[in-house]
Formats: structure tokens, C-alpha cells, sequence
């Protein structure tokens, strides 16, 4: 009765042992210096206040004081997997449902106008009161988000971006303005419930994604205002701005995530 | 066995060591907020600097023409330049940003450059900086190349113009380099003429000494149809008589192109969106009717039956080419109808008032209708309609003269049409809103306007 031995007269181990040991530890230390490197060399990009650039372009009033945040916006694609590039192979989306083509409105002077139905905002009982933080929004803060105060005149009102992920906001500022005066002019108010138009305090925010040919993609409502026909009003701006502008040129990545808050029309 | 596998394990080694040292990419992302005062941003133009004594004119051309074409873009402001600093960087290097952003510039962004003139070729540098940040940021940054010919210096600078207003507009095309083709009496003769979009080089396409009208330019810019007279041979006979045939100027040959001839009248050309088709009012079979026929040739079809009425004027919807606005008779006076492009479905487009409503335009994106209208009270006005909506907004606001066939330019913000506001009959442009009219011609009597998309 012969018994398997692992290792068999002649076979030493004890060298592939240290090699193995060599190597693994090896491993950690050139990751770990990759990473040491990688973070320092870019810099903190994170959002911190008074970031690398320094300097008043930088600083946003709203983080810097204790007020909270609006919710952070939710990006859908996971940072887990960057399709473009990697080991990992990009996740296909499940194909989107087919819907017959409609067709094209007629014009029918003599319809009547479908009743729009009540927004909620008008149905509330007692109105509350000015400025008040709306009940489970997260505490918006009743001011325009995303302004601070930069180089030159305050009142040009195209100011640098509040906050920007790897330096985008900074770079491309201009972008940015482009984006958006393309999409407010685009945003049909008068779809707007009056209630909610009147309103100073509803806010809503639409997600999407920019890629490099400017076509826009991936667009949702990250934050509803409590009133749908802002909302609605607020995507459709978005859906119709597309294709904006192309990204610009010495922008490294495939596409750009972009948030917009859609705030009360006339509010400063 | 030992050596070669350290071997093989080293390699295995080296290899992931290059899969997982790559740094990975940072998702980048920006947060902004619309619904604010929302301004425009402020460009302003340098001096080009001239690189040599040839090229003073052409460089002060240069930059007249680029503020010129950011003023008219109705998307940004022009700083003033009596507020610039009185020495012009003209290369990257020697732009001090906080000169150009703070007050009393106050600009967002900054176009600087040079040009370089030998007897053989103008070439041109320009760059456009945003100075908002402490460290101005390259967006674009160019060579023009051309014949030093007051001519090409222009064309030069309508293309940067172009490349800034392309840039800071979200995606909407610039028409600084586009044309407007237009009907001019000048010569004697309503013949087709062409111009600038600001008015510039306005000179004579046709020669043909009868009577042109309705130019209408194909999609690609590439050809122009238009209505002329022409003489026609009724088939089986002798007999030729001079009636109206839709012709086809091709701007590459520079010269008329052969275009089938029909029976009767036939005029108002329109382009369906691709190119491809081409739809005309035509009193063939007797009443004038709409009929749509390929552009390569062939058997026209017709396809509205107006009875007395009668069709024309059509207007193709440019984003769908699904829907044709035209113009008809048949209710009594000349009001909108819409139909589908195959003829079928016709509906009224009915005003809250009563009047001869005529020249539909549709804008470049499909969404906005615009048109003339004359009320009951006599003014002939422009008119903006949103079909969705049903809203209609007034445009012009000239009692007593006469504001007439309103095309859009490819923008989808200006307007281009023809006014009597100033005693003669004229070309115009504006905003889409009505503000900043601006008179084209002044020559002769000048009308039907088309602007070209690119």
C-alpha cells in the first residue's frame, strides 16, 4: 500500500518558498509606492477647501460653513469599473424596453388643452413659511448653490463652479457656462405649475453624462423638487440640449458626469 | 527547475506589476447651478499684433471682424475695447489675466494672437484664454493660413469667430462663416444675389434678365433653387412660352444647372431636410397644388388637391422632415395649413384673429414656427408660433412699414427678412426676440431672403 507524499525524495521546497515570500513582498511595496506616488503627485483633489490652485476660485462659501450640504449627487455607474480602461470588462446595461415611435403632434386648434393635473405644492394646507427647509430633503439650504466668488467682477454671475471633481470646474469653467446657458435656455418655464414657478424655495437636480462628442446620456433626477411639472420641466431641458459641445480638447477622459441644480427662476 | 521557474516568476512578476501600477482613473465631475440672473460671458478681443509692417491693415481688419462677430452672436458680450489695456499681448506668453478680468475689462475670456504677412501668405495665430482663474486657460489656440487678400483675412477671421462662438455656445452652430441669398433689383432685373451674413461682399449670382424670385439654398449649401422665368416648350407643339420654372443655380460650377421644366406656374422651391427631395407649388393640372419630386429627376406626385384654393409656400419641418407648413387659399384668404410630408392629414393652423397669413419658416430645430401675418388693422408683422404651445409672440413692431418672409439663420437665434422701415424695401436681421435689428442692403430695392446652413 503505497501512500502519496507531496514531495518526493530530491524535491526541495524551501526555494520556492523564499521566492514566493520575495515576490509577495515585493508586491505590497512597488503598490504602495504607486499609490504614495499617484496621490502626491496630483494632489488632494478631493474637494478640500483652499485645494492645491489655492486662491478664491477654489473655496466654496457653502461647504466652508456649517450649513448642510445638499445631498451629494448619486452617480449610478460604479467607481469600481472604469470602462475606460482596465482589466474589468465594461458591464453591459440591460437594453432599454422598445417603445412604438409616436407620431408626430397634430395641430388640433380645436382641442381643448388637457387639465394639468394639481401640483402637490398647491395642495399643501397651510403654506410654510419662507425660506423653511423643506421636510426630508436633506436640508437644502434656501440659497443658489454652486456660486463663489472668483477673479474679476462678482456680479458677472459667471462664476467658477463650487465643486468639481478632478480639477474640471477649475480647467474648464468655460465648459461648463457653455452647458449651461445651452440648457437654461432650453428650460421652458411656462410648463411649470404656477404654484411651484412662484415658489423661491423648490429645487430640483438632474444628473447626466456628458461624453466626448457631447452627446448627453444617462439623464435622471437626482433630487426631485416635491413638484413633478418642475422636475418634468427641469429633464426636458436637459433632453433637449442634446448634443452639447464637445468636450474640450486636452481633457484626458472619455466623458464628463455633470450635475445641475435647477434653482428658482429669479431667485439670485 | 528551480532557475526557470524564478524566471518565469520574475516575467509574472513584471507583468502585473504593469496591470496594477497604472493609476486608476479619476471619475471626474462638476456640480453646477442654473436659474440664476443668467449673464452672458464677456470676450474680449485684442488688438491682433501685427508681425511686420505689411500686416497693420490686416491685422486691425482681423480684429474688427472677430469683435464685430461676437457682438452680433446674441450668446456673449463684447468688452469694450476702449477699456483695454493699451498694449496688446499677441502671444500666450505676454497675457496678464488679472488685466483682462478685473474691472474695468472685465472680461471672462481673452482672444490674443498675431498675424504674419508676406507678399504670398497672411498667416494668423489666435488663441482664446479664459482669465478667470488666477492661471488663464488655453480653449482654443490656432493657424490661419491664406492668400494676404482683404478677402481671405476675412474669411480667416469669421472662421475664429466661428471656433469661439462654437465653443462658448453649448453646441448650437455660429454663422460667421454663412451666407444670406437674396432677390436685388439693382442690375435692372430681380436677379439672385448673395452676401456675407453681415452684409458684406454682396454680389450678382444669375444674369438671366427676366424676373427671379424665392431663392432657396439645399441643405449643403452646395445649390440654390429658385423661381424664375423660363422658356417652355409644350410638348407635341412649336409653341415656347416664358413661364415659371423652379431653377437650380449650383454654387461649385458657378453657373445654372438643368432643371426639369413642368406646365403652368411653377414656384417656391423648398429642400426636404436631407437634400434629397424637393417640394414646389405647381399649377400643372390646372389649380396650383403642392407636388414633391426627387432631386436626381423624375415623375413629380402630387400631393395636396386645393380646388380653387390653391397651395404654396411649403415650409419642411428641418428636424423631422414629417411635417410641411404651407400657405392656401382654400378658407377664403391665406392662412397655415400642416400636413404630413406624404400630403395626407391637413389641418389649419387657425390664428386668434383674422388676416392674410402667409411666408411659414420653420427654425433649424423643428420647434418654432415663424411667419407673416397682416391684421386687419394693416400692419404686416413677423410672428413667432409655437405649435405645442399654441402661444404666438409678436416680433416686429414697426406700425406702417412692412415686415416680410422671415427665414431663420442656422442658429436657430437670428432672423433674417425683408422690411420697409426705412422708406425702400430691404434686407434685415434680428434676434429671434425682435432686438437688434440691423439693416443688410441699401442698394436698390432688395427682398426674399434665405440663409444658408454652413
Amino acid at each position: 500500500m503505497s501512500i502519496a507524499v507531496a514531495n518526493t525524495e530530491g524535491l526541495k521546497l524551501k526555494k520556492f518558498l523564499v521566492y514566493s515570500i520575495l515576490f509577495h513582498v515585493a508586491l505590497v511595496l512597488v503598490s504602495a509606492v504607486a499609490t504614495y506616488i499617484e496621490h502626491y503627485q496630483s494632489g488632494n483633489q478631493w474637494g478640500g477647501v483652499g485645494g492645491e490652485l489655492g486662491g478664491p476660485t477654489k473655496v466654496n462659501l457653502v461647504s466652508s460653513a456649517a450649513i448642510p450640504l445638499p445631498k451629494e449627487a448619486v452617480v449610478p455607474e460604479s467607481k469600481a469599473v472604469d470602462p475606460t480602461k482596465g482589466l474589468y470588462k465594461e458591464e453591459k446595461r440591460a437594453p432599454e424596453p422598445k417603445t412604438p415611435a409616436t407620431n408626430i403632434p397634430k395641430f388640433k386648434a380645436e382641442k381643448p388643452l388637457p387639465p394639468t393635473h394639481k401640483s402637490r405644492v398647491d395642495q399643501i394646507k397651510t403654506p410654510p413659511p419662507e425660506g423653511a427647509v423643506p421636510y426630508g430633503k436633506g436640508g437644502n439650504p434656501d440659497m443658489p448653490t454652486g456660486s463663489a466668488p472668483t477673479h474679476g467682477d462678482e456680479s458677472s454671475g459667471v462664476s467658477i463652479l463650487g465643486q468639481g471633481g478632478a480639477d474640471f470646474a477649475t480647467r474648464y469653467g468655460w465648459y461648463i457656462d457653455a452647458a449651461k446657458s445651452r440648457i437654461y435656455s432650453n428650460w421652458q418655464q411656462w410648463t411649470i405649475d404656477s404654484g411651484a414657478r412662484n415658489s423661491r424655495t423648490v429645487r430640483c437636480s438632474i444628473t447626466f453624462t456628458i461624453n466626448r462628442d457631447g452627446s448627453v446620456k444617462d439623464v435622471h433626477i437626482t433630487q426631485s423638487s416635491g413638484n413633478t411639472s418642475y422636475d418634468n420641466s427641469a429633464y426636458r431641458a436637459v433632453l433637449s440640449s442634446n448634443p452639447l459641445g464637445k468636450l474640450p480638447n486636452d481633457y484626458s477622459g472619455a466623458y464628463v458626469i455633470a450635475t445641475l441644480d435647477f434653482n428658482p427662476p429669479g431667485v439670485q | 527547475m528551480p532557475r526557470s521557474f524564478a524566471k518565469f516568476g520574475s516575467l509574472l512578476f513584471l507583468a502585473a506589476l504593469f496591470f496594477c501600477a497604472r493609476p486608476a482613473a479619476a471619475q471626474d465631475w462638476f456640480h453646477a447651478a442654473i436659474g440664476m440672473d443668467n449673464k452672458k460671458p464677456v470676450v474680449a478681443i485684442a488688438d491682433f499684433g501685427p508681425h511686420a509692417d505689411s500686416a497693420k491693415t490686416h491685422a486691425a481688419q482681423f480684429s474688427q471682424i472677430v469683435r464685430d462677430d461676437i457682438a452680433f452672436s446674441g450668446i456673449l458680450d463684447l468688452a469694450s475695447p476702449s477699456f483695454y489695456p493699451t498694449t496688446s499681448p499677441t502671444n500666450p506668453s505676454e497675457l496678464r489675466g488679472p488685466q483682462w478680468a478685473d474691472p474695468p475689462v472685465k472680461a471672462n475670456l481673452v482672444a490674443l494672437g498675431n498675424v504674419n504677412e508676406t507678399s504670398s501668405e497672411a498667416a494668423v495665430e489666435a488663441w482664446l484664454f479664459d482669465v478667470r482663474n488666477t492661471a488663464p486657460q488655453q480653449v482654443i489656440g490656432k493657424v490661419y493660413r491664406g492668400a494676404p487678400t482683404d478677402a481671405q483675412v476675412r474669411k480667416m477671421a469669421h472662421l475664429f469667430a466661428d471656433e469661439i462662438i462654437g465653443r462658448l455656445s453649448g453646441g448650437v452652430p455660429s454663422v460667421a462663416s454663412t451666407q444670406i441669398a437674396f432677390i436685388s433689383s439693382r442690375s435692372g432685373n430681380k436677379e439672385v444675389w448673395v452676401m456675407d451674413y453681415d452684409g458684406a461682399n454682396q454680389h450678382q449670382l444669375t444674369s438671366l434678365r427676366t424676373i427671379s424670385l424665392t431663392p432657396r439654398w439645399s441643405p449643403d449649401a452646395s445649390r440654390i433653387a429658385f423661381t424664375c422665368y423660363q422658356p417652355y416648350t409644350v410638348p407635341g407643339t412649336r409653341t415656347s412660352l416664358s413661364t415659371a420654372q423652379i431653377c437650380m443655380y449650383s454654387m461649385d460650377a458657378g453657373k445654372l444647372v438643368s432643371f426639369p421644366r413642368f406646365p403652368g406656374t411653377n414656384s417656391a422651391p423648398a429642400w426636404s431636410p436631407d437634400g434629397s427631395q424637393i417640394m414646389f407649388s405647381s399649377s400643372m393640372n390646372s389649380t396650383p397644388d403642392l407636388y414633391v419630386m426627387p432631386i436626381a429627376g423624375g415623375k413629380p406626385t402630387r400631393l395636396t388637391y386645393s380646388g380653387i384654393g390653391g397651395a404654396t409656400s411649403p415650409a419642411w419641418n428641418p428636424k423631422t422632415g414629417q411635417t410641411v407648413v404651407f400657405v392656401s387659399d382654400r378658407g377664403g384668404i391665406p392662412k397655415l395649413y400642416s400636413m404630413n410630408a406624404d400630403g395626407t392629414n391637413v389641418n389649419l393652423l387657425d390664428l386668434p384673429d383674422k388676416g392674410y397669413v402667409i411666408d411659414p419658416a420653420w427654425s433649424p430645430n423643428g420647434q418654432v414656427l415663424a411667419f407673416s401675418w397682416r391684421r386687419p388693422d394693416g400692419n404686416y408683422d413677423i410672428y413667432v408660433m409655437d405649435p405645442t404651445s399654441q402661444q404666438i409672440i409678436l416680433i416686429t413692431r414697426d406700425a406702417g412699414a412692412r415686415n416680410e418672409r422671415p427665414r431663420w439663420a442656422p442658429d436657430v437665434r437670428h432672423i433674417v427678412f425683408e422690411s420697409t422701415r426705412s422708406g425702400t424695401r430691404q434686407i434685415w436681421t434680428m434676434l429671434a426676440d425682435g432686438s437688434q435689428a440691423k439693416q443688410l442692403t441699401t442698394t436698390s430695392q432688395n427682398e426674399s431672403p434665405n440663409w444658408s446652413a454652413r
